[in-house]
């Protein structure tokens, strides 16, 4: 959280984490798609040659002034891969919320409980408490055949009463509400 | 690191001196203030397709990836500062204390040995200000209340429903 009190502007970070290709680029490029274009900044997007996120994507949104200030929210996302460990720690840093982008696939379970492992090490390095950063869970590929029962996800991962939505990211399904429940998250833990 | 910046108008405008004074002095096109986390803290000028907030962004993400590099040489300190030369601009970007960043995007009318003279100084002087600012500083309890967010959720269905 960045608070400029001179030009009275809110400034909050949320970073989507998860697993390789689970989504998250997906989720930032449709809110990136759907947000009245006068509210965004652009999106950044640092990708290899095989169009995977090497070190993250980035876009600003803001809202209008409330009681006289100004909210702005920097999301990003993080790269999936092991090998990039490193930019997962960068982008985590600052971070007042997370978001979480699991792959319901069957064979992505491990992988999904491995980076969810990931994420609190991660966080607790930097100084957080895992289990307090505001957190939303968020189920990609709700339409995929292989899809395991949310409840399994959930016992795995969740954590009580954390905000959880089932989504079809490449479709748009659910984006949208998981990206309010972080924001309304964050701002209600100020 | 979790904890927040809270950066008051005296704070506020002592930074943009010295970030004003050292735009003038360099003839710089951009020149801004970020943290490691890639915040843009202030930013002074800017050039047609110029986004300061994104370059505050991808500075603090370079300079992490310097800094990696620095371990991985076997560098015990990091690298202090990058420097990217263009055919038309230039970006000099040194870092302020452990968790601020100093970015000046210039072009060919300024020197480097000059830019970089300037930048040494304006980083020494701006980490004053900002070690007064890293844990200190007026929390928003007071204007984030329930009010608040109720404005910005109906805020937020807005900017999203215009589009439907």
């Amino acid at each position: 959280m960045f608070i400029n009190w001179k030009l009275r502007e809110l400034n909050l970070k949320i970073v989507y984490y998860g697993p390789p290709l689970s989504g998250k680029t997906t989720n930032l490029v449709y809110i990136h798609s759907r947000v009245n274009p006068r509210l965004r900044g652009e999106l950044i997007s640092l990708k290899t040659k095989e169009d995977r996120t090497i070190y993250f994507d980035f876009m600003q949104m803001e809202m209008g002034r409330i009681k006289g200030f100004k909210p702005k929210f920097n999301l990003y996302t993080v790269p999936g891969q092991v090998i990039y460990v490193a930019s997962r720690k960068l982008v985590l840093q600052g971070a007042d919320g997370v978001i979480y982008v699991a792959d319901s696939q069957a064979d992505k379970l491990r992988a999904n409980i491995e980076t969810m492992r990931n994420l609190e090490e991660n966080l607790r390095e930097l100084g957080y408490n895992p289990f307090e950063i505001p957190l939303v869970l968020q189920f990609n590929k709700r339409d995929l055949p292989d899809a395991i029962p949310v409840e399994v996800l959930r016992s795995y991962l969740a954590r009580d009463g954390c905000p959880q939505f089932e989504a079809v990211a490449i479709r748009g399904q659910g984006v949208i509400d998981t990206l309010k429940a972080a924001i309304n998250l964050v701002v209600a833990r100020i | 690191m979790a904890s927040g910046l809270f950066l008051t108008d005296a704070q506020s405008a002592k930074i943009e001196r010295h970030l004003i004074h050292l735009h003038s002095r360099a003839q710089a096109i951009c020149t801004l203030l970020a943290d490691i986390s890639g915040q843009l803290i202030s930013a002074v000028g800017a050039a047609p397709g110029t986004d300061s907030v994104t370059l505050a962004a991808l500075a603090a993400s370079n300079m992490a990836a310097t800094a990696e590099m620095a371990r991985l040489a076997g560098e015990p300190d990091s690298f202090s500062y990058l420097f990217h030369e263009g055919k038309e601009r230039n970006i000099y970007i040194t870092a302020v204390g452990d968790t601020f960043l100093l970015v000046i995007l210039f072009d060919h009318s300024s020197q480097i040995g000059w830019v970089r003279l300037l930048a040494k100084k304006t980083a020494l002087e701006l980490l004053e200000v900002v070690d007064e600012i890293q844990e200190a500083g007026e929390s928003p309890g007071t204007v984030v209340d329930t009010d608040f967010g109720e404005t910005l959720a109906n805020q937020l269905d807005q900017a999203f429903e215009a589009w439907d």
